[in-house]
């Protein structure tokens, strides 16, 4: 009886063995979930970057929701139902921004940074050169994109002579959230947001398959857009060239069914890189409606007049976004860089090429034949020209408040004053207001002890 | 990770040495007895009894399962037996006896505690010998109460044990709170293993008993789960008697719908006064290209505005709906009395070699609003004794139960987001559904389609008839338990269990469901030219479903070492575990689903459509996904007890886990948790002689217990989230970001008690005093938005303190043909953050209605916490707050530059007192038990009226007492009607300690009545027992504390009604 009970009990405690003993570390080695990765390959890396909810979907629209290209009515004014589009609109308050729109466009320097501290530790392999090359440039893209937004809403404008004096934005570029957050110079945020954005026009592929994945035209045309932000008209000029060099199709907008509900067709031929906005609650058609000077100021064989706007009780709403769809355009295309390219050669003096540009843009705006191209006008005609025709091409692209800024430190001629009318009073923005650089969030603030934008 | 395996690999070298060793001595030829000792009222083997023959010397005791093997001699014939709490016993062996076992049935002294074994899931105990707090409910208490849950019968009968019905908090708590973020409900073991699966699945009439693991000397041994205590749950086994045992029990229960009409609500009349003023104000804007729903009033006011209504039409309109009351409609039409029944016969004998038991139940509850629920369990359990050394234990359980949805609650019918018009009806006058509005206007809806769209109109009287969702679970569990003598007091066993439980859920939206009709149309394009409609989304139902599948492995090796040399007696386990817990998931949609085929019809996801209403482009949603989940545990535990003289205890314990879960640092980090205990049983000594007492033991303990939080790591992880919108690319997104500092929770508890009874047990006390710090726990903390990581992180930032008792008094106040016991349980538990990281020391962060932790060092771990309040001004019936000692209505600077010690922390959103007070009578056959609940020393926060919710449409039950005219503010705290709005003056009213209620209240928890039929001079063989029960529970309040008569267990849902029931209890 003890035999077969010795001869069980070894069985047991062998099969045990073998059960519990084998490979305890190899036991745990699996992994928990299996849609879980802790990014360590480049295909992680890229599906991390692949994340259009991350980078391309999620725009605030403070730029818009600050800038002239609309009002709100009295009644409607008093109808919002959150303050810091109140705020936003009338230019007054402390809160400008809720800290959800800051976060937005942190989280993509943030998602960003992973995706480098990853490429950092990757070990290269010969056959992933080519993808990690255009996973850095990607990474380096999108944190320039959201750190310029960033620059363009919070921080003062840019002047070359005072940038080193100035305070900029909080540059992150650590994973680490216990690294403290600290305001850097002007000068040394938009240098990262430039060095960055040169860096990952060199690493990123001429094309991609996506418009809302960047290849290096993007870059090139956002580093034309930066340059001109900052006043330096040659650089802003050179890149815009080249852009124009690799990519130069304009829509024809006499193609463009004009009664759609929205007219522009999505991922169209001028479309470089392809950003989505959400509207925010003042933005919406409830309540905006387009500044009624603008809108008379396009002429009637102008097929913008009609492919932008549709009529709404009390005025005029927009339905020209470059998206095809409610989504409100936050990239970039070859429009824009038409009417920058044609500024910087007015500017530098080179007035006929500038408006040979200007008229190859517009003549695809207006009825077919109807264009008849500008010729002779003065330097500063030409420029009001240019100008105008930029606001009245790029507006609803978060474009406009980064012009008006830009502006209010050029010639006196093309300062804007903006104007509201909010419960019978008039509220006046006048060229160099500290109200230029939005108000940080109140919490960020708050928590950093970083110094807040001077009221 | 690595250490851990090392241990395991002592271990077992440990076990294999040692086994070779003791098998050769166990394999001397001997003539040995194998004596079962059991208690003969609740038939669970005695552990630790001394066993010895007449005339020899006292050969040992036995081990936890109640086994010792006698060597037996020639001359041996008379055995002896003693136990605390038994009396003694001697039995006859004759010396033609030859069979290799013998049971020894021990009487208990009294009915009583003693004897009773405190079951750990790793060994049982006597309690005499447990230097813990551990609390045992037999199966007695458990039948007091019905229902399908077993865990909700410990309610009122189990001391330190809370019942919270908030949904925000955890529904059980043992001790209160022991963690800030991380799992807070306390580990469930069935018989020796973690129970995965659904509570429900086991079935109440299975059960043997349940023991409560309060503080670290009895819980540790669970080590990093035990955190938050540990409650075990013994099911039945088979009888010693060799008679088949038959037992049946069923009862039936209803409850009648609850009274909508005590519910706070704002008048109709009210809520249309609200719509009219906002009409004039111009606050509804017309947006064509969204075209939003109004409510009917609002249509009416534009048709009027638009000249399509005259003005007397729209006066007899609005009378009409100022005296109609959607709280009316729903009790009219959904609630009835639910409907509850339970089934269950158990059967249960001895075939000599095996003990067995079968259990089958069957439950089939229908609630008020028509919810099924369905349950069938079988249970069968056994114990064989293989040969004199072995002994096999198995488990087998198979439960399937079903879930079916019923019609819609109060409060869950609604226009858009949460808003609803008051004054909405579900019928017309002929009883035929009517029209409720939703997502979109009526004009709009009644006009587009031009007859090729589908009805868009929402029914919600019939609507739940078509839209439903259900659930099927089955789940299977099988457990081996094989346990063999080596040695003298030496066993060695090992456990399996399997577990696999698959669920399937469906919601189904049929083709008839307003969900799918609004689908369809959102996708349809209508060619108005010719009339046609093209379809995105195909007419026919949509189906959603989900398979979930989960299977468990748990392996343990243990060995067990029980001796008693002389005056000492040792008792030692060790053993070592792993863990496996697999889950799939699968979630597909259909489209287009034919409701008798089944067929279905494909949709594209990938190319984006325009939207019918707003003409932009979006994807239709298939949200299919597949998960997997594969989490491994391996540990290693020890503990040990040595007890000197039957007199002085000390016991120790020990465990270490690792798991495959992210973040190998923290594994590494993770330190033993570990207990130590001793125990006085002062009755033994000689001082104690002349003491009247049955019982006096004292016990101390103090450990360490963990609170293992699979869901965080210490390092980047990403989550797959499939295709990237627009371009289809395979996407993720940051899971969890990067915190090298996590650390796991750990749970120290000091625990001092002492366990009393007077002789024959008149009167027992059990009182046990605790600290409870909790170290290194996780806290949400805000985080500079500018990090990019979020709003808030999760750190290893808070500490806690918590202290309290848990007295239990069991008193029999009469004996003899009229008895009557009392038995009253009173907690303690207050417990306080200790420190806590602040980043931000805003006010505002601290606001809590006591659902949410705020983490203010020194306050309760769940405060009820706000602004400090002033009043309504009596001029405008503004709100006034308070900022640095001036009185103020800049609610912007309120809110944003309050600093936290200007917040009024009102008080403890749990308990701080809490028990229970149960009388029980017995007079003959007839036994009447009544059950009181107590709770106090807390607040909860009632909810406020908000005028930005009420302009959005959300009725506000509060607007009637709302300050119009000075004076006001004499007798009221609701501020005055303002337009616009300011988002800032809501906030700081709702946030005011205006709201903030003493909790405190009494509550008749459950009334139970029962007959036991005397068995006429037992002469029936037939029938053993016959029971007959009837109960009620939900019975209400009896007594508030606030003078509002809100029940602060729910002050804003819908109050149940009671419920009462009626069974029988049958024993062949």
């Amino acid at each position: 009886m003890f035999t077969v009970n010795r001869k069980l009990t070894l069985m047991i405690v062998g099969l045990f063995t073998m059960i519990t003993q084998q490979g305890c570390e190899k036991f745990l080695d699996a992994k928990p979930t299996i849609n879980l990765a802790i990014p360590a390959t480049l295909r992680d890396v890229e599906a991390l970057l692949n994340n259009t909810s991350v980078f391309t979907m999620q725009y605030s629209l403070v730029g818009e929701g600050s800038a002239d290209n609309y009002f709100i009515g009295n009644i409607e004014f008093q109808a919002l139902s959150s303050q810091s589009g109140r705020n936003t609109y009338s230019w007054q308050g402390d809160v400008s921004v809720d800290e959800n729109s800051w976060l937005a466009l942190y989280k993509q320097v943030y998602t960003a940074n992973v995706a480098l501290e990853a490429l950092a530790s990757l070990k290269p392999q010969a056959a992933d050169e080519a993808g990690i090359r255009k996973a850095k440039g990607t990474a380096l893209f999108f944190r320039s994109r959201a750190l310029h937004e960033i620059a363009v809403a919070f921080a003062p404008v840019f002047e070359a002579s005072t940038a080193t004096s100035k305070m900029g934005i909080p540059l992150r570029n650590t994973t680490d959230f216990t690294t403290p957050s600290e305001r850097a110079g002007l000068a040394a945020s938009y240098q990262q947001i430039v060095e960055d954005m040169k860096e990952a026009a060199q690493l990123l592929p001429l094309s991609t398959s996506h418009t809302m994945l960047p290849n290096r035209v993007a870059a090139l045309a956002y580093l034309s857009r930066y340059y001109l932000s900052m006043g330096d008209f040659t650089a802003a000029g050179s890149y815009s060239d080249s852009v124009l060099l690799l990519r130069n199709e304009l829509l024809n907008y006499n193609t463009i069914n004009a009664n759609a509900d929205y007219p522009v067709p999505a991922r169209n031929t001028e479309v470089l890189f392809e950003g989505l906005m959400q509207s925010t609650q003042q933005l919406t058609a409830q309540f905006a409606r387009i500044d009624s000077n603008l809108y008379k100021s396009y002429a009637p064989n102008d097929l913008r007049k009609s492919i932008f706007f549709k009529t709404a009780t009390n005025g005029y709403v927009f339905k020209g976004n470059y998206t095809g769809s409610s989504w409100w355009f936050g990239g970039v295309a070859t429009d824009e860089m038409y009417l920058t390219a044609a500024e910087c050669k007015i500017r530098a003096g080179e007035i006929q090429a500038g408006l040979s540009l200007l008229n190859k843009l517009l003549q695809t705006r207006w009825k077919q034949g109807t264009w008849q191209p500008i010729t002779g006008l003065t330097a500063s005609e030409a420029l009001q020209t240019v100008l105008a025709e930029r606001r009245k091409s790029l507006l609803m692209r978060e474009i406009r408040w980064m012009d008006v800024k830009r502006l209010s430190v050029l010639e006196t001629a093309n300062r804007v004053t903006m104007k509201r009318f909010v419960n019978g009073k008039e509220i006046i923005l006048p060229p160099g207001s500290n109200r230029y650089a939005l108000p940080f969030p109140e919490t960020v603030i708050s928590m950093t002890g970083m110094q807040q934008n001077p009221e | 990770m690595t250490s851990i395996c090392l241990y395991q690999k002592r271990f077992w070298y440990w076990l294999c040495c040692h086994l070779f060793f003791t098998t050769a001595a166990v394999a001397q030829p001997s003539v040995e007895i194998i004596i079962h000792v059991k208690n003969a009222e609740n038939k669970l083997p005695v552990a630790g009894a001394s066993v010895g023959w007449r005339g020899g010397p006292l050969a040992g005791s036995t081990d936890s399962n109640g086994v010792f093997i006698a060597r037996r001699n020639k001359h041996d014939s008379l055995l002896q037996v003693s136990s605390v709490g038994f009396a003694s016993m001697e039995q006859q062996v004759p010396v033609q006896f030859t069979g290799n076992t013998l049971e020894v049935w021990l009487q208990p002294i009294a009915e009583s505690l003693q004897g009773v074994t405190v079951n750990t899931g790793y060994q049982r105990l006597p309690r005499e010998r447990s230097t813990g707090a551990a609390e045992y409910i037999g199966r007695a208490e458990l039948n007091l109460q019905l229902g399908a849950n077993i865990l909700q019968r410990l309610d009122g009968v189990a001391s330190g044990v809370q019942f919270d019905k908030s949904i925000q908090r955890p529904a059980i708590t043992i001790r209160g709170v022991s963690s800030i973020n991380g799992p807070k409900d306390p580990l469930i073991v069935l018989d020796n293993f973690p129970f995965e699966g659904d509570i429900n699945n086991i079935n109440p009439n299975d059960i043997a008993s349940i023991t409560v693991l309060k503080d670290a000397a009895a819980a540790a041994i669970w080590g990093s789960r035990a955190g938050n205590g540990v409650i075990v749950i013994t099911t039945r086994e088979g009888s010693r008697s060799e008679k088949l045992n038959i037992e049946l029990n069923t009862n039936v229960s209803a409850a009648a719908p609850p009274d909508l009409l005590r519910m706070p609500a704002m008048s109709s009349s009210d809520y249309i006064d609200v719509e009219q003023f906002l009409f004039q104000k111009g606050f509804y804007r017309e947006n064509p290209s969204n075209p939003v729903a109004f409510s009917p009033v609002v249509e009416l006011l534009f048709r009027q505005r638009n000249g399509q209504a005259d003005s007397a039409t729209v006066a007899s309109k609005l009378d009409n709906w100022r005296s109609q009351d959607i709280r009316a409609e729903y009790d009219k039409w959904f609630y009835k009395t639910s409907l509850n029944q339970q089934y269950a016969l158990n059967l249960n004998g001895n075939t000599g070699m095996m003990q067995w038991y079968l259990g089958g139940g069957y439950d089939a509850n229908q609630s008020v609003l028509g919810d099924a629920f369905t349950r069938a369990v079988f249970r069968a359990n056994t114990s064989m004794q293989l040969s004199p050394g072995i002994r096999l234990k198995t488990g087998l359980q198979y439960s399937s139960m079903s879930n079916s949805s019923g019609r819609p609650g109060y409060g869950s019918i609604s226009m858009t987001g949460g808003a609803m018009y008051p004054y909405a009806v579900f019928a017309d006058e002929q009883g035929q559904p009517a029209i409720v509005h939703k997502d979109y206007r009526q004009p709009f809806k009644d006009t587009t389609g031009m007859g090729l769209l589908q009805n868009w109109n929402y029914y919600p009287l019939t609507d739940w008839e078509h839209d439903r969702s259900g659930n099927d679970l089955s789940n299977m569990l099988g457990t081996v338990d094989l346990n063999m003598r080596l040695a003298k007091g030496l066993n060695i066993s090992g456990l399996y269990q399997y577990e696999f439980q698959q669920t399937e859920q469906e919601y189904w939206h049929g083709a008839s469901s307003y969900l799918t009709r609004h689908t369809i149309n959102l996708y349809s394009q209508i060619n108005r030219s010719n009339g046609t409609v093209k379809y995105i989304v195909p007419p026919g139902a949509i189906s959603d479903m989900e398979n979930r599948k989960l299977t468990a492995h748990q392996w343990r090796f243990q060995a067990n070492y029980q001796r008693q040399f002389q005056d000492h007696e040792l008792s030692l386990l060790a053993g070592a575990e792993r863990r496996q817990r697999q889950e799939q998931s699968q979630t597909f949609r259909l489209y287009g689903v034919d409701e008798f085929t089944l067929s279905n019809i494909n949709v594209d996801p990938v190319n984006p459509y325009p939207n019918y209403v707003t003409r932009s482009n979006s994807y239709v949603t298939l949200p299919n996904a597949v998960g997997s989940t594969d989490n491994r545990f391996v540990s290693v535990f020890f503990t040990g007890g040595y007890t000197l003289l039957g007199r002085y205890t000390i016991t120790v314990s020990a465990r270490k886990d690792a798991s495959n879960l992210f973040g190998v640092e923290s594994n590494k980090k993770g330190v033993p948790l570990w207990s130590a205990g001793a125990a006085w049983n002062l009755l033994k000594e000689k001082f104690a002689n002349s003491w009247k007492l049955d019982e006096l033991r004292g016990r101390i303990s103090y450990g360490y217990m963990g609170n293992a939080d699979p869901s965080r790591s210490a390092v980047t992880t990403l989550r797959y989230v499939g295709n990237a919108s627009f371009t289809n690319a395979m996407a993720a997104q940051i899971f969890q970001y990067s915190n090298p500092t996590l650390r796991w929770e750990r749970v120290g508890t000091f625990n001092v008690g002492f366990d009393l009874a007077t002789r024959a047990r008149r009167i027992a006390v059990t009182a046990d005093y605790y600290i409870k710090n909790g170290v290194d726990l996780l806290g949400t903390v805000p985080v500079d938005p500018t990090t990019g990581v979020g709003l808030t992180v999760v750190r290893n930032v808070a500490s806690m303190r918590g202290q309290g008792f848990d007295l239990t008094v069991n008193s029999q106040n009469t004996n003899g043909a009229f008895i009557w016991n009392t038995q009253w349980l009173l907690s303690y538990n207050q417990t306080r953050v200790l420190s806590y990281y602040l980043s931000n020391m805003q006010g505002r962060n601290f606001v809590s209605s006591g659902n949410t932790i705020a983490g203010m060092p020194g306050q309760p771990v769940y405060s009820v916490a706000g602004y400090y309040w002033s009043g309504l001004d009596g001029n405008n019936g503004n709100p006034v707050g308070r900022l640095d000692g001036k009185e103020t209505t800049d609610y912007t600077s309120i809110i944003t530059k309050t600093p936290v010690e200007q917040m009024v922390f009102t008080g403890s959103a749990l308990p701080v007192w809490f028990g229970a007070l149960m009388n029980s009578f017995r007079w003959k056959g007839l036994s009447l038990s009544v059950n009181l609940g107590y709770k106090g020393g807390h607040y909860f926060r009632k909810s406020a009226l908000t005028y930005g919710a009420l302009y959005a449409g959300i009725a506000q039950p509060d607007y009637a007492k709302r300050w119009q005219q000075p004076g006001d503010e004499l007798f009221t705290h609701v501020p005055s009607m303002i337009y616009p709005t300011i988002g800032n003056r809501d906030v700081f009213y709702r946030d005011a300690v205006v709201h903030h209620l003493p909790a405190g209240h009494v509550r008749l928890q459950f009334i139970n009545l029962q007959y036991n039929w005397p068995m006429v001079g037992k002469k029936s063989k037939l029938v053993k027992g016959a029971e007959l029960y009837l109960n009620g529970s939900n019975l209400g309040l009896l007594w508030t504390a606030n003078n509002e008569g809100i029940d602060p267990e729910n002050p804003n849902g819908v109050l149940p009604g009671p419920q009462w029931g009626g069974g029988v209890r049958f024993k062949w």
